[in-house]
């Protein structure tokens, strides 16, 4: 039990970071994080040594972002969109380098689905396979999720009017 | 030695964006990238956005857990949490036993972990105690019927035939639909079907499509009186429930297991007993 718990442990940070940027809220962020280790806590004698751990933390905090989601839709509910952790109080970058603030804004135009592929990639450096995994699709799927974000991460950015990839298949 | 063909194609641009790659598919994407400049400029742009992504949400490692996210202090919440069930538990056994009715109420009183098989255990028995005392109404649609197993395949979803169970000597009597469970123990809806041999004893069968994770699970339990044969695996769940001495129903068990799960290489297992 003690050594299950410090493996937890030692996800905790990355679980909040992945929390945070999918909510850009620090308190729901948390909340969700809290309740994925109580869910994987109880549910402890269901995860089989066999699996990366990390991964199995992630599908069940995904799956309660997910949740929480679905209900705020059901309900009618505005989830407001909170001011970003990180205020461009950053300077509008050097050459070279993306606005913070910039990229901020694009993550939330971007579709859950994109996001949540988008980020588990990039923010965890998950592989690819991983990331179908605990995200529960297939590769292909995933792949086409990450270039739609990228695509879309563009033209929030204003890259888009910068060539498009036709020359490749 | 020549190198494998190796192909740059849009995964691949992404894979290298996010340093996915091998050494020696990087060099090779590189070489592609010198000479087409319009896919050297997006794959940069990628690159740009990982970093400021990255960047943007870097300082949160940074910061302090808040002690509410300290995976001890959570167990210990949970310890208590199922203690306070327990002792709850444990003080409605004192008022249900002194009321002399320990059986009846305590099949409302469900685990919060408890698997979906034990909730489909309990639908099976109540059930069978429900029906299999009617005399005239025991089944809602007589084995004559015609379709009768066709309709029952097509509202649980899920093709089955009914069992020949005469060389046990029992009788179909025909069957019913019963509704599925929603929420945390949620099972599609159940087709029940009942047996009768020469004395009058009565056997169900309660079916439902397969659950989600096509888990092969076996399971034996008394039930207030009843004994409840459970299995579930990629094709169905099927719930046997009798009153019939435990060795009886072992082997209706195994006849119904080969009739209702048609693959070849399916495995009968009767000595685990979950």
């Amino acid at each position: 039990m003690q050594q299950f718990l410090d493996e937890i442990e030692a996800c905790v940070p990355a679980l909040r970071r992945y929390a945070r940027a999918l909510t850009r809220n620090a308190d729901r962020a948390d909340d969700l994080v809290q309740d994925c280790l109580e869910r994987a806590i109880r549910k402890q004698a269901l995860w089989k040594p066999t699996g990366p751990l990390k991964a199995w933390l992630f599908r069940i905090l995904l799956n309660l972002y997910r949740n929480e989601l679905r209900v705020a839709r059901r309900r009618g509910e505005h989830v407001a969109v909170e001011t970003l952790l990180v205020e461009p109080s950053v300077a509008p970058a050097q050459p070279g380098r993306m606005a913070l603030a910039e990229i901020a804004r694009a993550i939330e135009t971007l579709a859950a689905e994109q996001r949540e592929a988008l980020l588990l990639v990039v923010l965890e450096g998950m592989s690819y396979s991983d990331a179908a995994d605990v995200l529960g699709i297939p590769m292909g799927t995933l792949m086409s999720r990450l270039g739609r974000a990228r695509a879309a991460l563009r033209v929030a950015t204003g890259a888009a009017e910068a060539p498009r990839l036709r020359t490749v298949k | 030695m020549t190198a494998p063909a190796f192909e740059v194609t849009t995964d691949v641009l992404h894979a290298y964006a996010d340093g996915q790659l091998a050494a020696h598919e990087r060099a090779a994407v590189e070489a592609y990238l010198a000479s087409h400049a319009d896919a050297a400029e997006i794959v940069a742009q990628w690159q740009q956005q990982n970093d400021a992504i990255t960047t943007l949400f870097a300082p949160v490692l940074g910061e302090a857990v808040p002690d509410r996210l300290s995976p001890a202090r959570v167990a210990a919440n949970v310890g208590r949490d199922r203690m306070r069930l327990l002792r709850g538990i444990a003080a409605s056994l004192v008022l249900i036993a002194a009321a002399g009715s320990l059986g009846w109420y305590m099949r409302g009183v469900t685990w919060t972990e408890e698997p979906v098989s034990e909730a489909l255990i309990d639908n099976a028995v109540t059930a069978h105690g429900l029906y299999v005392q009617e005399k005239t109404h025991a089944v809602e649609v007589a084995a004559s019927t015609p379709n009768l197993m066709r309709w029952l395949s097509s509202r649980i979803e899920t093709p089955i035939d009914a069992p020949s169970l005469s060389d046990h000597g029992f009788t179909f009597l025909g069957g019913r639909l019963l509704p599925g469970e929603s929420g945390e123990h949620a099972h599609g809806p159940a087709a029940q079907l009942m047996y009768q041999n020469a004395s009058a004893q009565r056997v169900t069968l309660y079916i439902t499509a397969a659950l989600p994770d096509k888990k092969q699970v076996w399971k034996f339990e008394n039930r207030g009186g009843v004994d409840a044969y459970y299995w579930a695996d990629a094709d169905v769940t099927c719930t046997i429930v009798s009153d019939l001495p435990e060795k009886d129903i072992r082997d209706l068990g195994k006849s119904v297991f080969e009739q209702l799960t048609r693959k070849p290489d399916s495995t009968w297992n009767p000595s685990s007993t979950g």
